[in-house]
């Protein structure tokens, strides 16, 4: 009889640590609510991501499987694979990038922060403060000859001249006129911007995985 | 204290009310705010009614008659064990206890998905907490379980359980079935989510997925507890009688079945989504019409103890739930068309589907069967009976269909099956099947039917046959996949063949553990062949007089009574020889109760064996105990209908065993939410196979449970005239 009367008290101890906890949400000042809303976006984005994959690799080991004990023929087996690897690099690239990106704002803070302090250490020296200034502009430099210089294959990655009409590397011819609805193209698009046709099939001998 | 209980369920009320409103404006708005304040809404609404839940368990095990409820089931005589089971022994009680649970798996399913799927949880919560505030509004305004007696009124001492449910079985079957029915509020709300978001996609079915396994679990275990029940309480000798409350748990079952394996195809193939939405809005609605026709008495049954008033409440609330699921449903009919469509007749997806067709039309056939007798007596007021022979014609050619497809769906490839796909994987088992059915079956008919002297007709003897011929192609067919998986990982892996077979199991729990509740049904439908030979006689016996049913002889040897507190146990003894030999004596019996003398029950006595049960009840005799009139029955197979549950629930404790993924969901301090998973999962999963063993290792299994009352109160303690059972016959006073 005793356990049940705790367990009336521990329930009402639940209920009301619960309605304490639906109402703390709004009980801060606005910019703690505001701060509430939006730090975790990025979270559920990755999350989302991360339960994608778990999805797309476990239904790769099915494939996979399915295959092993010969309840996929090989051609699906093949286009099946290609489809859901396909979709799992995606995903894993997109959440490379999300995770990529802190790194490199990391490295970027670090740097700028290393910089920041040498000039207060050249100024407080009374050195040359020509220092820190050569470098961005280096770097400015770099960046924009790589993109006056010309283009990227949109099928092999390879740098190519900017009027370049078949790549060096793979020999694709880069199409200038979309072949299904006859729309002027950038030379390295890869997809048609008016109808959504892909140009260039990413791994060429399987032309299912590069319609779906 | 009942003043409390009744605050605890106004409060419940009012806070699933503003919870659905908090979650409607997170659902709406993605406001990360509304959704934390919902989700602790969703665990604040539980709690709340899980303190009702708990003072009314607490006014039951302290005999607390002023309040109604508690007067009107249990008495000071009972023991713990079914003041507890009293708790679901009456309308609000069993009432409470649902919302209680629909509030506990809301809570589990916020509580596992609270860091993911936030744009379609708080739909899921909204749903549910719609669901509890409905159920919430009858328990507090028609059937308040606090609801108490003037003090001048109070009596001192309440009705007792009606006597039918006071067996270990009806302990757990009412919970079990209760929950199953409950449960499926929370696929439902997923079901009515994936509506309200328009998200369908494989996310939401993987977090679909496994809600749908809990209420299919609970109705399994609660279905095959009531077919015990009945087999070893009701005594007409069968463990299912398509009673119209059976069916309403039926049902359900039968479509869950039907979405487990539509799901799968939804998964892999990006198909189907309008038909698996549509199947789980159909199963809930299944569930809530079950509820109304066993709660309003509609149709009358064995289970008219649970009838009430409340019917039109929840004709209300099955209305409801009808016009905004099934508004919903077609106003997203076009967001739900398939990824990609059928590729060919001869494919798995084919033969899932199949199967989904003859599910729906099983359910078809039952919701007929049961809905029918009322409907033409409403129409024209003539009296129509649908009896087991009706629901028989068409439910077993059906489920020979479906054991067909069974084998077919297991082994089939995906998408498109060649022909050098089927010569592959179906030339083995058919070689098996065509010449192991003859081979079987005329085994069995030369060893032991040909004996036993039963006499099937033409039908069922081919009904038999085909049921064996479909048992062994499935069974062969699935050994093919355990060999040609393990075999892969053989190869593949570098294992030897045990290690393969583990791995597999724990590798691919799902698919393998899905077998083997593959393998569960299997042995139930050897069960159902067995009916083919089953023999029952109606006798009347002298003291002294013999009766021949196939190769036992049974003789009456005569009448004992006992007296024990509360009820008279009457208990017949027969001597039971089998092909000329001694054999065993049985104690078929009738229990009077002192509170209910017009409602004797029967006290059935089983010898269950894997190949027949012999099955004795005592039906009548006259007062000087010289004539007695039996029901016997012997029942071939029946025990593989048991020993197929407990291979059920074994496969999916197998296929539900947590994951670590899901286990991570999970983690509490302590890792009690690990402990709490994998435990509850056992106890589940064990129950009715602990129930067969305290019934049959203990008195609690049959008639002598009432010479060892365990009183409670002092003042009940047991008279001492009451005997000890005597063993031999003895002139009855």
């Amino acid at each position: 009889m005793k356990a049940v009367l705790l367990l009336v008290f521990l329930f009402s101890a639940l209920t009301i640590w619960a309605l304490f906890k639906v109402v703390s949400p709004f009980l801060g000042d606005r910019e703690d609510q505001v701060r509430f809303e939006l730090l975790d976006e990025e979270l559920g984005q990755i999350e989302e991501l991360v339960s994608r994959k778990s999805v797309l690799l476990q239904t790769l080991r099915d494939i996979e499987f399915d295959h092993e004990t010969g309840k996929l023929d090989d051609a699906d087996y093949e286009r099946l694979r290609a489809k859901h690897e396909k979709r799992a690099v995606d995903v894993m690239r997109q959440l490379q990038q999300m995770r990529g990106d802190d790194e490199l704002d990391e490295e970027i803070d670090g740097q700028i922060e290393e910089r920041l302090q040498s000039m207060v250490a050249s100024r407080q020296t009374d050195s040359t403060s020509k220092d820190p200034q050569p470098a961005p502009s280096e770097q400015a430099d770099s960046s924009s000859s790589t993109e006056a210089a010309g283009i990227e294959c949109p099928a092999c990655g390879r740098d190519l001249a900017a009027d370049a009409s078949f790549c060096s590397g793979c020999g694709v011819e880069l199409a200038d006129e979309c072949p299904d609805c006859g729309r002027d193209l950038e030379p390295d698009a890869r997809f048609c911007d008016g109808c959504g046709y892909e140009l260039y099939d990413a791994p060429k001998s399987d032309p299912i995985a590069a319609r779906s | 204290m009942k003043s409390i209980g009744s605050f605890a369920i106004y409060t419940s009320l009012y806070i699933s009310l503003v919870g659905a409103a908090l979650s409607f404006v997170a659902g709406r708005t993605g406001s990360r705010r509304f959704i934390k304040a919902s989700r602790f809404a969703v665990y604040a609404t539980y709690g709340s009614v899980a303190v009702a839940g708990s003072i009314l368990l607490y006014a039951l095990l302290t005999h607390d008659f002023s309040i109604q409820y508690v007067a009107s089931v249990s008495d000071k005589s009972m023991p713990f064990f079914y003041l507890v089971g009293a708790f679901w022994g009456g309308q609000a009680g069993s009432l409470l206890f649902w919302v209680t649970i629909v509030g506990l798996f809301t809570s589990l399913a916020t509580y596992v998905n609270r860091n993911r799927h936030q744009d379609f949880m708080p739909w899921v919560q909204f749903t549910c907490l719609l669901v509890m505030m409905g159920l919430l509004l009858i328990l507090a305004f028609v059937t308040n379980p606090f609801e108490g007696f003037t003090f001048a009124n109070t009596p001192t001492d309440g009705e007792g359980l009606n006597p039918l449910l006071q067996t270990p079985k009806m302990v757990l079957h009412p919970p079990a079935l209760l929950t199953g029915l409950a449960t499926m509020t929370v696929p439902f709300g997923f079901a009515m989510a994936a509506l309200f978001t328009g998200n369908f996609s494989s996310q939401w079915v993987k977090a679909a997925r496994k809600w749908i396994l809990v209420p299919w679990l609970f109705l399994s275990v609660g279905n095959i507890l009531g077919g015990m029940w009945a087999y070893e309480e009701l005594g007409w000798g069968g463990y299912w009688a398509w009673d119209p409350v059976e069916n309403a748990a039926f049902m359900p079952w039968l479509l869950a079945t039907a979405l487990i394996h539509s799901l799968m195809i939804q998964e892999r193939r990006g198909m189907l989504k309008r038909w698996n939405v549509g199947l789980m809005i159909g199963t809930y609605l299944l569930t809530v019409f079950g509820t109304y026709i066993t709660r309003s008495g509609l149709i009358e049954s064995v289970h008219t103890f649970a009838q009430s008033d409340v019917g039109n409440y929840f004709l209300a609330f099955l209305l409801t739930a009808t016009a905004i699921s099934v508004g919903m449903f077609i106003y997203r009919w076009s967001d739900m068309e398939g990824e990609e469509t059928l590729d060919s007749v001869a494919s798995r997806e084919s033969a899932f589907m199949l199967n989904n067709w003859v599910f729906v039309a099983m359910t078809v056939v039952v919701l007929f069967g049961t809905m029918w007798p009322k409907v033409k007596t409403w129409l024209t007021g003539q009296e129509v009976s649908i009896g087991p022979p009706w629901f028989n014609r068409w439910m077993i050619p059906l489920g020979i269909v479906l054991l067909l497809l069974m084998g077919v769906g297991t082994i089939i490839a995906w998408r498109k099956a060649t022909l050098r796909n089927l010569k592959r994987d179906f030339i083995k088992p058919l070689i098996f099947t065509v010449l192991g059915t003859p081979a079987i079956g005329a085994a069995y008919w030369f060893l032991r039917g040909q004996d036993l002297g039963a006499d099937p007709t033409t039908l069922s003897l081919v009904y038999a046959g085909l049921t064996l011929a479909g048992c062994i192609f499935v069974v062969t067919s699935m050994f093919q996949e355990f060999w040609r998986g393990a075999r892969a990982r053989v190869t593949g892996h570098d294992e030897n063949v045990f290690e393969a077979l583990f791995h597999l199991f724990r590798k691919q729990r799902r698919r393998y553990g899905g077998y083997v509740v593959h393998l569960g049904v299997i042995c139930m439908f050897l069960a159902f062949s067995g009916n083919a030979f089953k023999l029952e006689k109606d006798v009347s016996l002298e003291r002294g007089e013999s009766v021949q049913l196939g190769d036992y002889n049974l003789t009456y040897k005569g009448l004992s009574e006992e007296n024990v507190p509360g009820k008279t146990l009457y208990k017949a003894h027969m001597d039971v020889t089998h092909d000329g030999e001694p054999a065993y004596t049985m104690y078929p019996g009738k229990a009077v109760f002192a509170a209910t003398p017009q409602m004797p029950t029967s006290e059935i006595d089983i010898k269950s064996g894997p190949l027949e049960d012999v099955y004795t009840a005592l039906v009548n005799f006259d007062e000087r105990g010289n004539r007695a009139a039996f029901k016997i029955f012997v029942n071939p197979f029946t025990w593989w209908f048991w020993m197929g549950g407990v291979v059920l629930v074994l496969g999916s404790m197998i296929a539900m065993w947590p994951t670590r993924e899901s286990l991570e969901s999970l983690s509490t301090p302590m890792r009690f939410g690990r402990l709490g998973a994998a435990g509850g999962l056992i106890l589940v999963c064990l129950s009715p196979m602990v129930v067969w063993q305290v019934e049959s290792d203990t008195k609690w299994g049959s008639a002598e449970r009432w010479s060892h009352v365990e009183v409670t109160s002092e003042a009940d303690a047991p008279d001492t005239t009451s005997k000890e059972p005597t063993i031999g016959p003895k002139p009855p006073s």
